[in-house]
């Protein structure tokens, strides 16, 4: 006699829900064997379910529930319902039961005695060839796995009737171990089926497939996983995290327990490598939510015990072995779909560019190989020790002055990873920097070429277009290292930040260069902020909010580096300081504040001897040099009619931020040089100008100029006229030209240097007569006055900061009699260096200086050790006192904007990391962004060619296959194909799925 | 087909158009952002205002003149030709003490007084020296001010043709000796170093550095320890002596020089009786020279100044009487006006220095001497009250300059004299009889030191 089914039938409310449950009902009364009874159980009000005749028809009892019930919870709600041994046949809503599905499902529980569960075959309801789910099993450690979901169905899983585990829906248990074997609510949702299997199979029953009982299902059923990704993490992770503890041996359960937040830590580094930055929040809420549920816990480890028979070997071989799993595992190879040709760096000569810039480099900087630091201009010494670098870098005291304790400016950063590249001589990188700059310029350039053409050549030209910007080298020759180091970057931020909201390793790429850039060249920001803003516009104007989201992390690791030094200036009313220049303030050479000098600066150039061009030639002729870009801008302004105009448009924008930024820059002076306002620098907005300036030409060259032969010339002409430009600026360093010195190793006399070696807290007081008849004092701590160490904190005061010591200074030089040496070493000062200015030493400054020496001779206490090139110094008799160390809430202050910074920092970082999924992803779009209809379009070289002809005069098909309607460049940040994002993700989540659990 | 063709050739052809604008609005616009003005901003540095501790002010004196040449069997010998008459005094304590003269054996030995700092500003202390000579070889008036030691010093006079023996006197009158630097501009420029021991008084002849130089300005920098420089001249023409002077350092670069009791004593057609000596310091400049009386200007003239050469402008046609110069440029100069009795021989000469700003209270020592009187300059565009009353305690006058106006006050022979002004004045004092000369400018006291600009 066949055994009694009872269905229980979970629905939520809602006319759609309604709709799915009268399907459900009809496919219930189609059924060759129909269930003895059915009870429905409504989550929320009911009153459109017992109005329905269907379900008066059907349902021998209808019982509602909050709204908010799970389907576990539901199902436990209407058990006492089932009469006898009747079997539970558990359904929801939308589960529509093929006409034989219920016959399928009550004949292999009576085939085989052994198995207390039968499961059913899960099909799409839309399409019903597509397998939801045949069986679930796990890995080792613990983590669910489908057996058979996303696949085609044909029938190529019916053989199999043997599973640890099923899904929830359509399972029919029966009904001896109905009572110990209910769904556990503690699972929130997600591997309920699993859970029973398991714990079926430990009290010795197992689940049987019935693959021939076909039900369909929809994705938003009662009993499915949520629909949002972040929530679908959220009960994936919770269920496994509870199965975890509930099938652990007791003694392990604390480790378990112990080992949550840990794990937590390891696997959202993996979620950040894995570009799945949305996973993980949920899983700190998943680990939070199964550390605090102790009593869920201990009621699924009863409900286990009371039923175990069977030890917990007995499920071992229904695991999936990391054999199996790694067979099944798809890489996704070959789904790129081949929009990405190869990179070419190679084979397309960019590698021969940038070998060439380093020949043209160390013949231009032949003397540089022999030095062991390089100074003058605005270079100074790095730290001597990497700790000590990076220490400038971090909230706390600053290397400069008495007790001035406050944020780092970000660029200590910047000279931070420089220094450390070369840890043993951290100076020496910069002698590096400067020999390896214009090769890295090249290269730089030809990668941000590879977002605007796919033609080798004209890469290469933007490769040396970037590298021979007057600015450019009007840096290196000045010696302006943070302006060297944004020429630099800016192509790779170029690089990354039109693509951000395609991937998360572009994002996360260009958020870390966006902040180093941005570091180099506070400046920029508004330029950049308003690039930004039109991107996100873009990106929001067409829908692609994963894109928008990638676009505000953009702004992240920024803002975490930058937040300390803004609060800071605002808190002392001098926001205007936040984008002063860091380094070292140098009044160097720049174009005035006025027309001329805007009109230089409009010509490329930020100083007013044109790149060296006024001290080769005539000045007369050399007002003309100018000219020599002049091919450049036309091909630039004529990207405004190629082809690809929106990107040709949206590079001219960006040159005019870049001119604007310039243009606002040259008169505005927030940072003072001991006293004497200095101009923000130019050349950065003109970097960022030059960069729309060669995007733009490029456009024109690639699109616009169809002929080969026109198109090679016009680019040979522009290349040569921006090579004899770049002439004076190369040779300069042999003509002596440049302010570039070999050394100094240190900016105080060598006898503090070497007392100081390694970063000792030892201080010097710098006093420098001023030609204005003023005194300017400076306290440095350490061997010399180093780049990473230089603040905007005190370059950019109105006020003097920590404790002043004015009066302590100039009572030193008067003829006041007093306890100097031991006041100078209360404040921790063991030697005064009287320097003078660097040039032009005016009468009074130098009888001031005359004078001071004078006094400071006559000064009991202080031994002088001599007059150096340096200045005069005198060492302090008195033992110096201690460098007082930071209070407590400062050091509090400073590890804790030092945590937060680190974790944006290595988030960011950890998103950057290329990986295998997320290249092949990257594959999948074209290199190119900004791609419009009307361009010819050029196929990669290993195309077949025959296909080339045509596109121009029969525009109808799509020449591109992608996304065709996109017109957008914008060189910030630019989206461009919007299917795109989702399928990145995917793959990458498909990748790395395997590391998961480990 | 044609339809669709239309559509692509209008669209295509609105793009170029759009594209066309944009790029003629690009180059516009930059055209336009060159052109207009931009908003520009500066801030104020971080600086701090440090009036320098007073310290105790120590004056040193010139002592016996020395004459050079009257040993036919020694040239070089320097004999004591007279000793000067003193006049000093002090607001509070003050120690007097001598300092030593090696080259000369027996003779009136230079005076240093050291007048000790009292609570709240150094102590005003006022000396001077005036000796008359009437010998074969020297004749005329010589007076001076005793003043501070400095660490640097402009001595702007002297020559070394056939008839002079200019002297430079260095006195360090510190503890520790002093390295001194003599850089002599003229048409070349000369460092010569040379040692004064600690409380010592040394000479160099002009001569023995500054041979062929014609109009020369010797600039002292001391090391180790301030001196005090002063440059003693005569003139022989012909055979017969032709006036004495001492003359002090001038006042440091500047671009602005005021002079205040320039003497016209005769006018000459011939011969310029008064002399402007000047030399820019840094860059070639030009002098703007304006000569002023009774608060009018008298004479303008410019020149030209090349960068450390000295350049004399003779100031010509001028009616006998007192003066104030002002001498404007762009960048540094140092200056001093040479004045002449008369031409011909048995005349007297006198230098007079560049007068700084005073303000408030200040001692003027008036040595003993022929016609003293006071000059007071007011270059400022308010009257200025000028209280003037002998020390210690004697019956005050009070004396209104007028503003762009000037004040001559007679005042008496070895007196101390109390000065008070209460707007910015410049001022000199001068000496003047039959074939006497003698002049010097009034120097603020040690209590009004400037604070200092510290940047920190």
């Amino acid at each position: 006699m066949p055994t009694r089914v009872h269905a229980i039938i979970v629905a939520h409310t809602g006319p759609s829900s309604h709709a799915q449950l009268l399907r459900t009902l009809d496919a219930l009364t189609l059924q060759t064997r129909r269930p003895d009874a059915v009870t429905l159980v409504v989550c929320g009000d009911g009153s459109a379910a017992r109005e329905s005749e269907a379900v008066a028809r059907l349902a021998e009892g209808i019982v509602e529930a909050r709204s908010s019930t799970s389907f576990a919870e539901a199902v436990e709600i209407a058990m006492p319902r089932i009469g006898g041994d009747a079997a539970m046949w558990l359904l929801a809503q939308d589960t529509a039961p093929h006409p034989r599905a219920l016959a399928h499902l009550a004949g292999a529980l009576e085939r085989s005695p052994s198995a207390t569960i039968a499961a059913s075959k899960l099909v799409d309801f839309d399409n019903e060839r597509e397998l939801v789910s045949l069986g679930v099993t796990m890995t080792t450690l613990g983590r669910s796995v489908e057996l058979a979901a996303g696949e085609l169905d044909q029938n190529q899983h019916d053989g199999r009737d043997d599973a640890l585990g099923a899904d929830i829906r359509g399972m029919l248990i029966r009904g001896t171990v109905r009572d110990r074997l209910r769904p556990d609510a503690a699972l929130d949702g997600a591997d309920e089926g699993l859970d029973l299997g398991v714990r079926a199979r430990l009290g010795g029953g197992r689940v049987v497939l019935a693959p021939n009982a076909r039900i369909s299902v929809n994705p938003d059923g009662p009993a499915s996983l949520p629909q949002g990704a972040a929530q679908r993490a959220y009960v994936t992770r919770v269920a496994q995290l509870h199965r975890r503890l509930a099938y652990a041996p007791a003694a392990a359960v604390p480790l378990h327990w112990l080992s949550l937040l840990p794990l937590a830590l390891w696997r959202t580094i993996l979620h950040l490598i894995g570009k799945r930055p949305a996973s993980v929040f949920p899983e700190w809420g998943a680990a939070l939510t199964e550390m605090v549920r102790v009593g869920a816990v201990a009621k699924s480890r009863r409900g286990i015990r009371s039923f175990r028979t069977a030890s917990w070997s007995s499920i071992a071989p229904l695991r999936i072995t990391r054999g199996q799993l790694r067979r099944r595992l798809d890489d996704g190879h070959g789904s790129e779909g081949g929009a990405a040709s190869e990179l070419d760096f190679f084979s397309g000569g960019g590698a021969w560019a940038v070998l060439a810039a380093l020949v043209v480099s160390i013949a231009s900087f032949t003397t540089l190989l022999a030095w062991p630091a390089i100074g003058g201009g605005a270079l100074l010494p790095l730290r001597d020790t990497v700790a000590a670098l990076w220490q400038d870098a971090a909230w706390g005291q600053r290397g400069l002055g008495i007790d001035v304790t406050g944020p780092a400016d970000p660029f200590a950063g910047v000279i931070a990873v420089l220094g450390t590249l070369w840890a043993g001589a951290p100076s020496f990188a910069m002698v590096l920097l400067w020999l390896l700059a214009l090769p890295l310029a090249v290269l730089g350039g030809w990668f941000a070429a590879t977002r605007i053409t796919d033609r080798s050549g004209l890469r290469i030209f933007g490769g040396i277009a970037w590298a021979l910007a007057p600015t450019f080298l009007t840096a290196l020759i000045e010696g302006r290292p943070a302006a060297v180091l944004l020429h630099l970057l800016l192509p790779w931020l170029f690089h990354t930040a039109v693509v951000a909201h395609r991937s998360w390793g572009a994002a996360g790429a260009a958020s870390l260069l966006l902040a180093a850039t941005l570091a180099c060249a506070p400046s920029l920001a508004p330029a950049i902020a308003l690039l930004w803003l039109l991107a996100l516009i873009i990106v929001l104007s067409r829908a692609w909010f994963h894109g928008a989201v990638r676009l505000l992390w953009m702004l992240a690791p920024t803002a975490a580096v930058f937040a300390p030094l803004i609060i800071w200036q605002v808190q002392r009313g001098n926001l205007w300081a936040v984008f002063a220049d860091p380094g070292l303030v140098w009044a160097g050479p720049q174009v005035a504040a006025d027309s001329a000098g805007r009109l230089l600066l409009a010509s490329g150039f930020p100083t007013a001897d044109l790149a060296g061009w006024m001290d080769v030639l005539d000045p007369a002729i050399a007002v003309w040099a100018p000219l020599l870009i002049a091919p450049l801008a036309l091909l630039a302004l004529a990207a405004a009619v190629a082809p690809r105009w929106g990107a040709g448009i949206t590079l001219l924008a960006v040159t005019m931020a870049g001119l604007a930024t310039a243009f606002m820059a040259v008169g505005v002076s927030v940072s003072f040089d001991r006293g004497m306002p200095v101009e923000i620098w130019p050349g950065t907005g003109l970097s960022l100008a030059w960069a729309g300036l060669v995007g733009a030409a490029l456009v024109t060259l690639d699109t616009a100029i169809t002929m080969p032969r026109l198109r090679i010339a016009s680019a040979t002409v522009a290349g040569l006229a921006l090579a004899l430009c770049a002439l004076p600026a190369l040779t300069a360093l042999h003509a002596d030209r440049t302010v570039l010195t070999n050394g100094p190793q240190s900016t105080l006399p060598a006898y503090v240097a070497a007392e100081a070696r390694g970063d000792r807290a030892l201080s010097t007081l710098v006093l420098t007569p001023q030609n204005d008849g003023g005194l300017a004092i400076e306290v440095v701590w350490g061997s010399s006055s180093t780049l990473g160490a230089r603040t905007t904190m005190l370059n950019t005061a109105t006020e003097p900061q920590g404790v002043d010591i004015s009066n302590l200074a100039v009572d030193l030089l008067s003829m006041r009699t007093f306890d100097a040496p031991g006041e100078l070493a209360a404040h921790g000062i063991h030697f005064v260096l009287l320097d003078q200015v660097a040039e032009d030493e005016s009468d009074a400054a130098r009888a001031f200086r005359v004078e001071a020496v004078t006094a400071l001779d006559q000064r009991a206490g202080f031994v002088k050790v001599g007059e150096t090139s340096k200045g005069v110094l005198w060492r302090l008799d008195a033992a110096a006192a201690e460098r007082p160390g930071m209070t407590r809430a400062e050091a509090g202050t400073a590890s804790a904007i030092t945590t937060i910074q680190l974790i944006v920092l290595f988030a960011a970082l950890l998103l950057a990391i290329p990986t295998r999924a997320s290249r092949r992803a990257a594959r999948a779009h074209s290199r190119i962004v900004g791609r419009s209809p009307e361009e010819p379009l050029v196929l990669p070289k290993r195309a077949d060619d025959v296909l080339e002809h045509g596109e121009e005069d029969e525009p109808e098909p799509e020449p591109e296959p992608e996304d065709a309607t996109e017109a957008e460049p914008e060189p910030d940040d630019v989206p461009e194909s919007t299917g795109a994002a989702p399928e990145a993700g995917n793959a990458a989540e498909a990748e790395s799925a395997d590391q998961e659990e480990r | 087909m044609t339809q669709n063709r239309a559509v692509r050739v209008v669209a295509t052809g609105a793009r170029l158009l759009v594209g066309v604008v944009i790029a003629v609005a690009c180059v516009a616009g930059v055209t336009a952002a060159v052109a207009l003005p931009w908003p520009g901003s500066a801030g104020e540095p971080a600086q701090v205002a440090v009036t320098p501790t007073a310290g105790d002010t120590t004056l040193v004196c010139t002592g016996a003149y020395r004459a050079v040449g009257r040993n036919s069997e020694d040239a070089a010998q320097q004999i004591s030709a007279g000793t000067p008459a003193l006049t000093v005094d002090s607001s509070g304590l003050r120690d007097g003490s001598e300092l030593v003269m090696p080259e000369l054996d027996e003779a009136a030995a230079p005076q240093r007084f050291v007048a000790s700092a009292e609570e709240g500003g150094a102590a005003l202390i006022a000396a001077a020296e005036s000796i008359t000579l009437q010998a074969d070889d020297l004749s005329g008036l010589a007076a001076s001010a005793c003043r501070e030691a400095r660490t640097e010093s402009w001595l702007v006079g002297g020559a070394v043709q056939t008839g002079t023996n200019d002297l430079i006197i260095l006195s360090n009158p510190g503890d520790v000796a002093a390295t001194v630097t003599l850089t002599v501009f003229g048409l070349e420029q000369t460092s010569t170093k040379t040692l004064v021991p600690a409380g010592a008084q040394v000479s160099v002849p002009l001569s023995s550095i500054a041979t062929g130089t014609q109009q020369p300005v010797v600039r002292i920098t001391a090391a180790g320890a301030p001196v005090r420089a002063v440059l003693q001249s005569s003139l022989i023409r012909t055979l017969d002596p032709s006036g004495i002077d001492l003359q002090d350092t001038a006042s440091s670069p500047q671009s602005d020089l005021s002079f205040a009791g320039i003497q016209v004593v005769a006018k000459s057609e011939d011969s310029a009786l008064t002399v402007l000596r000047l030399m820019a310091t840094g860059e070639a400049t030009q002098a703007r020279i304006t000569v002023r009386a009774d608060g009018a200007d008298v004479q303008q003239v410019s020149v030209p100044l090349e960068e450390s050469t000295p350049t004399e402008v003779n100031l010509d046609d001028l009616e006998p009487g007192i003066y104030s110069l002002e001498v404007h440029a762009d960048s540094p100069i140092v200056g001093a006006v040479r004045q002449t009795t008369r031409t011909g021989a048995g005349s007297d000469f006198a230098w007079m220095t560049p007068a700084p700003q005073i303000l408030r209270e200040i001692l003027v020592a008036i040595p003993a001497g022929p016609g003293p009187r006071i000059h007071l300059v007011n270059d400022g565009d308010a009257d200025a009250t000028v209280s003037l009353a002998p020390s210690p305690g004697g019956d005050g006058e009070e004396i209104t300059v007028p503003a762009r106006g000037d004040a001559v006050v007679d005042v008496s022979a070895d007196t101390v004299y109390a000065l008070t002004s209460d707007q910015t004045v410049h001022a000199a004092v001068m000496l003047s009889g039959t074939d006497a000369l003698a002049g010097w400018p009034l120097w603020p006291g040690a209590a009004a030191q400037e604070p200092i600009t510290v940047y920190p």
